[in-house]
């Protein structure tokens, strides 16, 4: 989660001057937008001392619109009778991983806004990488300078999946002997007990061994030199490890 | 009573109600203040023919209930007299402009900047749309009471109507002498024009009722909506 929402998208500048024309009146607005797009964040950042309610929790929902004005609703199509609700002179900010029914969206809502999904913002990548490389150097207490490889990075899932990648970068690019063999130990520990599990785990070190080697040296002739071993040799773990 | 000596022109030219008085060659022998403006929106011919067409079957008077509009002019009857063969009398009813149930709620909604309104609405419909708009708006209006919510939805829908449309032109001014009565007080009118080459019609039959539900006149034409909103301080 990043506490201050940070955008270099013009469509997400404009939703957010929009937000910021009527985050004094009393009308309802709804941000439709895939998981994991940064709508909460979103939200957080314009109207900072409103109430978050879930929308998978109807009955708590009804009974804060009869309490506060203001109110924002995230989880909103898990609502389980959303016509009940009575938005009336009040402020509502809906927050929506997908809709259902959009008449019925069209007719509670006065402003209704789409989220881009990080794909169609590749200007905000950089930014988000930024921030959570900062985060993540700070959290697995990281000294080394990492330069993040971009193409490696994954956004399947959004921010979320961004986020996750970005720590692996800067884990695996400055983890030590150490961390490696505590990792390795944690997992044959875990997956151990088969038959011939010599054989079975072998290419978890020879596959990334021959993938980065090739990376590296570009020939098979140079690096069968390098790791010391017989060309045909090594041309054959490359056909037995499905190495491109 | 001796009705001879009243001067009946005074007050049928106070009528709100346009009254149209044709003689037997179809001209206009008189008309008052109301139907004069009327005219400037719909033909001679046209009311001349309605006056005919509703007319009773023998000498006297006769009121039928019919839906007409003629741009923002809206009725729901008319009465056609006649006593000889030389006059014949067309008077028109005006639909109340103001729903008297939604009347007592009007001074309990919030003061409201209605360019806010509208320079949110513009930026929302601009995210989906690419087309160009000409603003003219005054900027120095007071807060009047509106119903935020539902005339921001109608907003929506209105500039939703012209999602296609290359050259958008927004008015937003106060009408100069015209105002609505709303208890026992002069209220001043609003009047939100947009217009363009063309626009979509398929909402319009939402848009009026939304319009309706919160006090609002709407007319639509082929290439215009115009709205008239009670301004309300």
């Amino acid at each position: 989660m990043i506490d201050n929402f940070q955008t270099k998208s013009i469509e997400i500048q404009n939703i957010i001057k929009s937000f910021q024309l009527t985050k004094s009146l009393f009308v309802s607005s709804i941000l439709i937008g895939q998981r994991s797009t940064g709508k909460k964040s979103l939200i957080r950042h314009i109207f900072p001392n409103a109430i978050f309610a879930d929308g998978s929790d109807q009955e708590s929902i009804e009974q804060l619109l009869e309490e506060h004005d203001e109110l924002v609703i995230f989880n909103y199509e898990k609502l389980t009778n959303a016509t009940r609700l009575n938005f009336d002179n009040k402020r509502i900010i809906a927050l929506a991983n997908y809709i259902s029914n959009e008449k019925s969206i069209d007719s509670v809502f006065a402003f209704i806004y789409h989220m881009p999904p990080l794909k169609d913002r590749e200007e905000d990548i950089a930014l988000l990488v930024n921030s959570f490389l900062i985060e993540a150097k700070k959290n697995l207490m990281i000294k080394d300078v990492i330069s993040i490889e971009y193409k490696n990075l994954d956004i399947s899932s959004n921010i979320e999946s961004l986020k996750r990648s970005v720590y692996q970068q800067a884990f695996s690019k400055s983890c030590t002997d150490k961390d490696i063999e505590v990792i390795l130990y944690h997992y044959l520990h875990k997956q151990m007990g088969g038959y011939s599990d010599y054989k079975k785990f072998l290419p978890l070190y020879e596959k990334p061994l021959i993938e980065a080697g090739l990376q590296k040296y570009g020939s098979q002739l140079k690096l069968s030199d390098i790791l010391g071993i017989n060309r045909n040799t090594l041309r054959k773990k490359i056909y037995e490890l499905s190495i491109n | 009573m001796n009705s001879q000596s009243i001067n009946f022109k005074f007050f049928v030219d106070s009528d709100s109600s346009p009254f149209i008085l044709f003689d037997n060659n179809k001209k206009i022998a008189y008309l008052n203040d109301t139907a004069e403006i009327l005219m400037g929106y719909v033909s001679k011919t046209e009311l001349y023919n309605l006056t005919i067409a509703y007319a009773p079957k023998d000498f006297g008077s006769k009121t039928t209930r019919l839906e007409l509009q003629y741009d923002l002019f809206a009725f729901y009857a008319l009465t056609v007299a006649y006593e000889d063969e030389q006059w014949i009398s067309l008077r028109l009813y005006h639909k109340p402009r103001l729903q008297s149930t939604a009347l007592d709620a009007l001074d309990k909604l919030p003061l409201t900047d209605i360019n806010i309104l509208l320079e949110a609405n513009i930026t929302l419909f601009k995210l989906q749309n690419s087309n160009n708009l000409n603003l003219l708006v005054d900027q120095d209006l007071p807060m009047s009471r509106l119903d935020q919510n539902n005339f921001s939805k109608l907003l929506r829908k209105v500039l939703h109507a012209f999602r296609s449309s290359d050259n958008i032109d927004i008015s937003l001014k106060l009408l100069i002498g015209e105002y609505l009565i709303i208890h026992n007080k002069r209220e001043q009118i609003l009047q939100l024009s947009i217009r363009a080459n063309g626009r979509y019609n398929d909402d319009d039959l939402e848009i009026k009722s939304l319009a309706q539900q919160i006090n609002i006149t709407s007319v639509m034409k082929e290439y215009s909506i115009l709205l008239q909103i009670p301004y309300i301080k």
